[in-house]
């Protein structure tokens, strides 16, 4: 998944960042203008990000998993379920601590396009950002789900392979495992 | 059953990428880190404010701690997302381990009060340390996470 060096003009993003840990979302901030974001909304609440979602066009929002009140898969869930939002498609990334196949499973299942392990490394928030501005992934809209396809690519098995990889079932074998970045980024295709 | 629709949307980002004056990723990488690295301080101060919220935790009895359980899962929370920043590796690593008990009560039900005031403790004792320690790789964090593991806890 990593790519080679590449060049972002990010000046004219609007990127929306909801976390309700302040100085996690002052972190986040900071990265963001070290990427030379300019055009920044922080929320500390979904409540707060709701109204901005639903006026506001964003070109990536930024969701902390574990939030009171309302947590990040519920609001990606609010922006993805309404076709005539600003956002229904917007591109959501989906921060979290932890990084049980449960969690990641509930963030994949609500509609983000990949999850970021925290505490952020500036590296690796950026390389997500980059593979999701390189891949058109196609969205699946249904009654119960929209948001990104979740289906791996569709091809034919190798001569002699019966099953799914080993390694891909080891990775799924324990739900509770915690996951590196890298296990992530593998079930978001 | 309605039927599923497949589309292709906009991709908001790709407007971005590789465009005439942009900065390169290894520039934009350094800029982010330098200013995570200025915010070390104030994350150090923010930690040791949630420490003096979590660490009397140890001293309390099991209804306490039980009844408590999920504040202090969130206050763990909150200082291990941003640990590693103030180069407190350690206690983000032990902090991440409290919030992965309390997170296996609320799952699987799993109640361990012993073990629970163990990690706080161990969290008391890495937030005194003079030297920075080792984060995931530290001893204590690898006795712990066994610990959570003879238990029947996952991180």
């Amino acid at each position: 998944m990593y790519s080679t060096s590449a060049k972002f003009d990010l000046q004219k993003a609007r990127i929306l960042v909801v976390d309700d840990n302040p100085t996690s979302l002052e972190m986040i901030s900071q990265i963001m203008m070290g990427f030379r974001v300019l055009k920044l909304k922080p929320c500390r609440s979904a409540e707060e990000a709701r109204g901005f979602v639903a006026t506001e066009r964003f070109d990536l929002i930024l969701i902390d998993f574990e939030m009171p009140d309302e947590d990040g898969p519920s609001l990606v869930r609010y922006i993805r379920s309404d076709s005539k939002q600003p956002n229904h498609t917007a591109p959501i990334l989906m921060l979290n601590g932890t990084t049980s196949l449960n969690t990641i499973s509930r963030a994949r299942d609500a509609g983000a396009n990949m999850v970021v392990k925290k505490p952020i490394a500036p590296a690796i928030l950026l390389d997500r950002i980059k593979w999701i501005a390189r891949n058109n992934r196609d969205f699946v809209g249904s009654t119960t789900y929209c948001g990104p396809d979740r289906r791996f690519r569709n091809l034919p098995l190798s001569d002699g392979t019966r099953e799914r990889r080993a390694d891909a079932l080891a990775l799924i074998a324990d739900p509770s495992r915690a996951m590196s970045q890298d296990d992530i980024s593998a079930l978001f295709g | 059953m309605s039927a599923a629709r497949i589309f292709t949307p906009e991709n908001r980002l790709a407007r971005f990428l590789d465009v005439l004056g942009g900065t390169a990723t290894d520039e934009l990488i350094a800029s982010a880190e330098q200013r995570v690295d200025a915010m070390s301080e104030g994350i150090r101060e923010f930690v040791a404010a949630k420490l003096l919220l979590i660490l009397p935790f140890a001293d309390q009895d099991d209804d306490v701690l039980f009844a408590e359980c999920r504040t202090l899962a969130d206050t763990a929370t909150q200082i291990a997302e941003v640990a590693a920043a103030g180069k407190l590796n350690t206690v983000g690593e032990i902090a991440l381990g409290i919030s992965a008990m309390v997170n296996g009560l609320l799952t699987v039900g799993a109640w361990h009060s012993e073990a629970l005031r163990i990690h706080i403790r161990a969290l008391g004792l890495a937030a005194q340390a003079k030297t920075p320690l080792a984060g995931n790789d530290d001893p204590i964090v690898e006795h712990l996470r066994q610990m959570r593991r003879t238990i029947g806890l996952r991180d």
